[in-house]
């Protein structure tokens, strides 16, 4: 394996290192910033978020709310088992402040892989079973947070 | 010496472009993808396929092996909400590389159009969840997909210069393809 080690590596990518023009590192420059832009807008828009507004879990099926529960001040832990007609399911547990999903019947796993949140914005998503679970704030600043970062 | 494609070659090669960007999406989806912190981050090696066609075939052609890539992936095992997420990001990453290879000229290489063909991949792709989830809160993981993207799109870069260069066949259609364009410029 005489290619991994750095410098043969080096000699090896030379040629192709050298193709890359200043255009190309302008386009990537670009897009990244481009990629951060969501990231920032969000921020900004959580920033407005008062300390004391209460933290609420959505968890939607296909975009209707299935149940809302309520994080703050949540102790202990609940589970809650979604089923749907197909005999899908995802066990989702609540412990404390936190919400994720300990069990899935689909293939991705996702939603198992990404562990609790707990922070408004985050998000866990089934795509299989089109379920999915949001934290969010209840204050009136709901509504404007959706039409800062709407951007139609 | 140069003799240009004849309409069977080009419909075989068609053919064998999108075989392969098939079977390269099915052997890619059966690697387990080992970071949690970016779920659905994937290596994009179809886009290996799409960058090839846009290099060696014409606007409507290399489009067939990118239309024909989707239909047949979602036949292969896909829902109708996949379809959409991969749709809009195939459609991004093609309409963006396309731009950017043609725009750019010489100016941009390989491995600037594929790297932007990563990039644009992903933000279709999470545009689309975030439509179909009418929650914008997924856009949230496009900074560090866009890291893998770029990573990504090297190496599939320095792939596809590799067999352009390495493979005579590739390398004529390249030829064909590039003196077809300077004509149409002059």
């Amino acid at each position: 394996m005489s290619f991994l080690r750095p410098r043969r590596l080096y000699f090896m990518l030379k040629p192709y290192l050298k193709m890359i023009s200043k255009w190309d590192m302008i386009i990537m420059v670009f897009l990244i910033f481009i990629s951060f832009l969501p990231l920032v807008i969000f921020t900004i828009s959580q920033k407005d978020v008062p300390k004391d507004a209460e933290v609420y879990a959505l968890i939607t099926v296909d975009n209707q709310e299935y149940k809302k529960i309520t994080l703050s001040n949540h102790q202990g832990t609940d589970t809650i088992r979604y089923e749907n007609e197909d005999g899908d399911y995802n066990i989702i547990e609540i412990k404390d402040e936190t919400i994720r999903v300990i069990e899935a019947s689909c293939r991705d796993q996702v939603d198992v892989l990404k562990g609790a949140i707990s922070k408004p914005g985050e998000t866990l998503l089934c795509l299989p079973h089109k379920l999915a679970i949001e934290i969010k704030t209840e204050q009136p600043e709901d509504t404007e947070e959706d039409e800062i970062i709407r951007p139609s | 010496m140069l003799q240009s494609m004849t309409k069977n070659q080009k419909i075989v090669y068609i053919a064998l472009l999108a075989a392969q960007a098939v079977v390269i999406g099915l052997v890619e989806r059966a690697i387990p993808f080992p970071f949690t912190f970016a779920p659905g981050a994937k290596l994009g090696l179809a886009n290996l396929v799409t960058l090839l066609a846009i290099y060696t075939l014409p606007f409507k052609d290399s489009f067939m092996v990118v239309a024909i890539r989707l239909i047949l992936n979602t036949l292969l095992g896909g829902t109708l909400s996949t379809f959409m997420i991969g749709f809009s990001g195939a459609l991004f990453s093609y309409f963006g590389m396309f731009l950017i290879k043609n725009l750019g000229g010489s100016k941009v290489s390989t491995i600037g159009v594929s790297t932007a063909g990563g990039i644009l991949h992903n933000i279709g792709q999470l545009v689309a969840v975030s439509l179909l989830y009418h929650s914008w809160s997924f856009m949230v993981y496009l900074p560090i997909i866009s890291f893998i993207g770029v990573f990504s799109g090297f190496a599939i870069g320095i792939c596809a210069t590799f067999l352009m260069e390495r493979i005579q066949l590739l390398r004529q259609f390249k030829m064909e393809q590039m003196t077809k364009q300077k004509e149409l410029k002059s």
